[in-house]
């Protein structure tokens, strides 16, 4: 932030100040798209059943009541999840974060034997898969199911994401690596005291996208957990937002779940993720790398 | 093919001991690399030989080894069928438009957010426009199923410019920009992370050294920051590349009826509305397995490309 | 500093992957069974309360004068799975399920999983027999000619005899219907039987307070209800008479077999038809361009939501209850929520939505399928490979008892009901009375925290007399409510649905590729044909491509089914 203020100190040109000008309006017109829906929910959630069935909802919400949330906070389901989401989050990103890194630097680095053939291994599991059923037996068979492990473990890596990662890491220059060696330093120890320092952002956005990829999964819990307090906040978030068909026919009237209702759990489940980003942001201020790189 | 400058050079054809050797140099690397190698044995590669069942009728209690086989029985099923090839169309032309529009969306996002200097404004937008990345599809549905209503916004807004009211959800033509229209709005503030991520490797005094050799806005971003981060974009790109034939059937199902079918039905819609996702284990495997290979030839192929282009390639 | 703190940071990171490793390879070695590990988990969890019962018996001595339905000396763990959904969400603990434990001994674990959901996990745990002793069948019938034959199911004939199943046998004999469940002889699933069920359905519902003021007059014919709607239309133009839900499947399938054809579900086609006495394939027919006639007109007159292929329930439920929409032709027992939430706007205090008889149709018939009354069509079957078999099946027999059926429809006696005068269980008003006003009504929130009623483990079932005990007791029952039931129970044109033939697996499969061909051709044509951008007549064109399709051949398939059935 200090090297921005230096930039903006110099004399800009009437170009640059158009230019900047554009792309604030731009930014600001995008930004209100995509923060839209989110606020609708929130003034939905807030609102009272009659006023959302007349669907008159905009920018205010109407009849303001926290009723919704009041069932919410009293649905017992949702806090053993949010318990669980809060663990399962936590302990899957750094295994995630920890094997995606031992796995991305290896394969970053040009000079590593096998590296090629490796890379073709990793790969290829992005497109052939043997599917849930021999998956859920492999599970099984590691006697996992109904653990945390089954959810943590099969999800271990993200080749999406260990591509993502060793493209980053290669940006590192080989010139660095090789005066550590010169330093007697092993490649361990190169990981640990000059890549991943430097790679900050990077690692920054795999926590992100790890721990994002947690809160918001529910498939695998669903499928191997049969434990009903095991379940993260999403399965229960699921079970009440898509409503199955069976109740429509049970019963002369059904009872449809409040729109109100529904969106107050989406708020709830969604806050608590939405707080990581700010932690992170520091870690995508431009020079970040470079200032570490000459330090 | 060609020899990455930089990179150590490898003799043709090496000994086993010479192997060995180049092993043993690299033996840190591979400790590392011993828990994410079994993982992927484990995890990935352990259940692959369920792929076979693509092969066989299987039944429950015979499990996959011992079920029948029955040859190509299930790909003839729907390989020869032209609605089939119809899918593959609709699959692949929902991608594409996915690509052309969404691909390039995150970048110019990530660079236009990079040219902010007011900081407090710049983090503002950023943390907002991965908002809609955390409202689950049924929701999003739902809100594009009323945008879209006849007195929804886009209709209101449409019919104070004097145009015809119409329910877009129920016209073929606009399905494709609807769909690729609200997975942009869902996922390019999320993508463009990645994007942001790489911009902070881009070298600062080469920036300010430009600039006082006058370099322009625009000079500068297409001659030092678009380099600086190109590795990552062509890695991306090679990665959607090869997910072209796959696509969900969540979002689709939720926004198409019968009228749109003609440019909104793909293969996983297909596959589930038969509810083969119910029992006919066997036949989602073809179907699943038929995808796989045409996105790996699709990734091999774009990586070839990628490779003679520049020198990005994924191995 | 910095550097230092990276490097713990990575021993943190190293140590986990470690430990995961280490679980991992240390899982790999025993070789024992995942369940039985579970069924120890349970036991260990539920111990308190077993402890509690079990000092207990111990005191009394005997077990049997103590607790004469106890089905096991010792408590056995018992796995179900269920699903659950979100108007009234299931939980392991709820009073019902400890009660059926403190009865039988037998302490159920329950796997609850969402409904939406629920059909994938089905897939994986049946397809790889790996699933509870157990098992809720999502799809009913379907699931049973698709697992049935596999072997991981239970046969049940074996204990389907007045001896071994005195209470479950008292209702096969009472409802031969239930012989149709059968697969080349055996029944592979227990089917739930319904208790004083009242039979709702699809009917047409209208706004009859609009239909009063303006002195319009009931309609008795479907033509007549057109005319009426655009009478209504015309007076408030700024209406969508009729809306629906969930597009044009619904639509059809709500509609169909009231004007003369039929659809089955909503993505079927198949049905029967009892006045002509078999299957036909309802699109593929003569009557079909009717139904599309008639859905066209009230598309040309305005008075069917031009929206009708798009809408959701969430539009629906919007629409009708805000008073943009009249009518709706779907589940009748709808109307009483919409008027509650209509009733809370200014302005339509005195806003009523009422079913109306089912009009008569272009053939001079009044004819509607109600919900299925006396056997649900919910299904629960055994683990080939479960334990305590011979436990299970008494347990059930149990849960078709009166005493069973009782505390898994109304709880636990002395705290939810009591025993009336004629024997009878009723709820205890004070009890009931903490869940006035309660979301999303006051009988499904009793339900939920009793885990009690059709949508629980339950077997003898009831809902509906439950709901209205509940209601009645809450005052949140009305006289439109009251006048409802008189109107569905007296209206003759209701008949209960037929149960459909078990096919063969190579029936099933041969169905199956037929049917998603010919709704492949179908789908795309519907709308085309209401919104008349294709004039009716056309329509033989389409019959004619499903026939190449082979769609007579599977209405002989299911001719034949039928037939076999009826000869068992």
């Amino acid at each position: 932030m200090k090297k921005q203020k230096v930039v903006s100190r110099k004399p800009q040109s009437t170009g640059s100040k158009v230019f900047d000008c554009i792309n604030c309006i731009l930014l600001a017109i995008i930004g209100f798209i995509m923060f839209y829906p989110m606020y609708y929910v929130l003034i939905v959630s807030v609102s009272s059943a009659v006023n959302i069935a007349q669907g008159n909802i905009a920018f205010l919400p109407k009849g303001i009541n926290f009723a919704a949330y009041e069932r919410v906070f009293h649905t017992a389901t949702i806090w053993t999840g949010y318990k669980n989401t809060l663990l399962y989050t936590v302990l899957g990103t750094l295994i995630n974060v920890a094997l995606t890194a031992m796995c991305a630097y290896p394969l970053s680095r040009k000079d590593f034997y096998g590296r090629g053939p490796l890379t073709v291994f990793v790969t290829l599991t992005m497109f052939i898969s043997g599917g849930m059923i021999p998956l859920y037996l492999v599970v099984n068979n590691l006697h996992l199911l109904n653990t945390m492990w089954a959810v943590l473990l099969p999800s271990a890596i993200s080749t999406y994401n260990m591509i993502v990662m060793r493209t980053s890491f290669s940006s590192i220059p080989d010139s660095l690596v090789e005066s550590a060696y010169l330093d007697g330093a092993n490649d361990i120890q190169i990981l640990g005291r000059i890549v991943l320092p430097l790679s900050k952002p990077i690692i920054a956005t795999m926590v992100l996208f790890y721990a994002v990829s947690h809160w918001n999964s529910y498939f695998p819990a669903l499928l191997y957990l049969n434990d009903q307090k095991k379940y993260p906040v999403q399965v229960i978030m699921r079970s009440i937002i898509i409503e199955g068909d069976v109740a429509a026919e049970t019963t002369g009237s059904i009872n449809v779940i409040a729109t109100n209702y529904k969106y107050a759990v989406i708020i709830i489940s969604v806050i608590p993720i939405l707080m990581v980003y700010p932690f992170l942001q520091k870690y995508f201020t431009k020079g970040v790398m470079v200032g570490a790189v000459k330090g | 093919m060609k020899n990455n400058p930089g990179t150590a050079l490898k003799p043709y054809k090496m000994t086993g001991k010479q192997k060995w050797k180049q092993i043993k140099r690299n033996k840190y690397l591979w400790i590392l690399m011993i828990l994410p190698l079994a993982y992927y044995i484990i995890f990935c590669y352990g259940p692959m030989y369920g792929v076979l069942i693509a092969f066989k009728n299987y039944k429950i209690m015979d499990g996959v080894w011992g079920s029948k086989w029955v040859g190509l029985k299930w790909f003839a099923k729907f390989l020869p069928d032209p609605y089939f090839w119809k899918l593959v169309r609709n699959t692949l032309l929902l991608n594409l438009y996915g690509l052309l529009w969404g691909f390039p969306i995150p970048i110019i996002l990530a660079l236009m957010l990079n040219e902010v200097t007011h900081s407090k404004f710049k983090r503002v937008i950023q943390s907002v426009s991965y908002l809609p990345h955390f409202i689950s599809t049924v929701v999003v549905c739902g809100m594009v199923t009323n945008f879209l209503s006849l007195d929804g916004i886009i209709n209101q807004v449409l019919g104070a410019l004097g145009f015809e009211k119409k329910v877009f959800l129920m016209y073929p033509e606009y399905f494709r920009t609807i769909f690729t229209a609200t997975g942009i709005w869902q996922s390019c503030g999320w993508t463009s992370i990645i994007y942001l991520a790489s911009l902070t490797a881009v070298d600062q005094e080469i920036i300010e050294a430009a600039m006082i050799d006058g370099a322009n806005r625009w000079h500068r971003i297409r001659h030092v920051t678009l380099p600086a981060i190109a590795p990552t974009i062509s890695t991306m790109l090679i990665m959607q590349l090869g997910k072209l034939m796959t696509i969900g059937y969540e979002k689709i199902i939720l926004l198409y009826n019968g009228s749109t079918y003609e440019t909104a039905d793909v293969i996983s819609t297909y596959v589930y509305r038969r509810g083969i996702l119910k029992a006919d284990y066997s036949y989602s495997t073809a179907v699943g397995l038929f995808q796989s290979l045409v996105g790996l030839i699709l990734l091999v192929a774009s990586n070839k490309i990628s490779k003679k282009l520049s020198d990005t390639s994924l191995w | 500093m910095k550097k230092k703190a990276i490097i713990q940071k990575l021993a943190a990171m190293a140590m986990t992957t470690v430990l995961a490793a280490a679980t991992l390879a240390g899982c790999g070695n025993d070789g024992g069974e995942s369940s039985s590990q579970e069924a120890s988990d349970t036991q260990a969890d539920s111990g308190s309360s077993a402890d509690a019962s079990g000092a207990s018996a111990e005191s009394g001595g005997v077990q049997d004068d103590e607790h004469p339905s106890w089905i096991v000396d010792d408590p056995i763990t018992v796995s179900v799975m269920l699903s659950d959904n979100s108007q009234q969400p299931k939980r392991q603990d709820a009073p019902a399920h400890e009660e059926i434990f403190k009865k039988t001994n037998i302490q159920l674990e329950f796997q609850i999983v969402p409904a939406a959901s629920y059909e994938e996990k089905q897939s994986v745990v049946l397809g790889t027999n790996n699933f509870p002793d157990i098992i809720y069948l999502q799809n009913g019938t379907k699931d049973i000619v698709t697992y049935g034959t596999s072997g991981i199911f239970e046969p049940l004939m074996q204990y389907v005899n007045e001896e071994t199943m005195p209470n479950f046998y008292k209702f096969w004999e009472q409802y031969p219907d239930m012989k149709k469940y059968l697969l080349e002889g055996e029944l592979y699933a227990f089917p739930v039987v319904a208790r004083d069920e009242s039979a709702a359905g699809f009917g047409p519902v209208i706004r009859m307070d609009l239909l009063e003021k303006h002195d319009i007059p009931t309609p008795q014919t479907f033509d007549e209800l057109l005319d009426a709607l655009a009478k209504l239309h015309e007076i408030y133009p700024d209406t969508i008479p009729w809306t629906g839900r969930k597009g044009t499947p619904q639509l059809l399938a709500t509609a169909s077999y009231m004007l003369g054809s039929g659809m089955g579900g909503r993505t079927d086609g198949m049905y029967y038809d009892f006045d002509e006495k078999k299957y036909i394939f309802g699109p593929a027919s003569e009557n079909f361009k009717e139904v599309l006639r008639y859905l066209n007109k009230a598309y040309e007159m305005g008075v069917l939501d031009p929206e009708f292929a798009t809408t959701t329930d969430e539009q629906m439920d919007s629409k009708l209850s805000s008073g943009k929409s009249l009518f709706y032709l779907d589940n009748s027992g709808f109307g009483a929520n919409y008027t509650a939430k209509l009733n809370q706007i200014e302005g339509y205090e005195d806003a009523r939505f009422q079913v109306l008889p089912i009009p008569e149709n272009s053939f001079g018939d009044r004819r509607a399928v109600a919900y299925a009354a006396d056997l649900p069509g919910r299904f629960y079957s055994i683990n080939a490979k479960a334990e305590n078999k011979e436990e299970i099946i008494k347990l059930i027999d149990w849960l078709y008892s009166k005493e069973g059926s009782d505390i898994t429809n109304y709880g636990v006696e002395g705290v939810s009901f009591e025993y009336g005068e004629d024997g009878e269980p009723h709820f205890i008003e004070e009890y009931v009375m903490q869940f006035k006003g309660a979301e999303p009504s006051d009988y499904y929130a009793v339900f939920a925290d009793l885990g009690i009623t059709k949508l629980d483990f339950c077997f003898w079932a009831g809902n509906t007399r439950m709901g209205s005990e509940i209601q009645k007791m809450t005052g949140s029952w009305t006289e439109l409510t009251d006048e409802y039931w008189e109107i569905i129970n007296n209206d003759p044109a209701y008949v209960q649905p037929h149960i459909n033939p078990s096919l063969t697996e190579e029936e099933a499969e041969t169905v199956q590729d037929i049917l998603a061909e010919v709704n492949t051709i179908l789908e795309p044509e519907y709308n085309k044909y209401i919104m008349g951008t294709e004039p009716i007549d056309n329509w033989d064109n389409v019959i004619k491509k499903c026939e190449d399709a082979g769609v007579r051949q599977i209405e002989e398939i299911y001719n034949a089914a039928e037939a076999r059935a009826n000869a068992q």
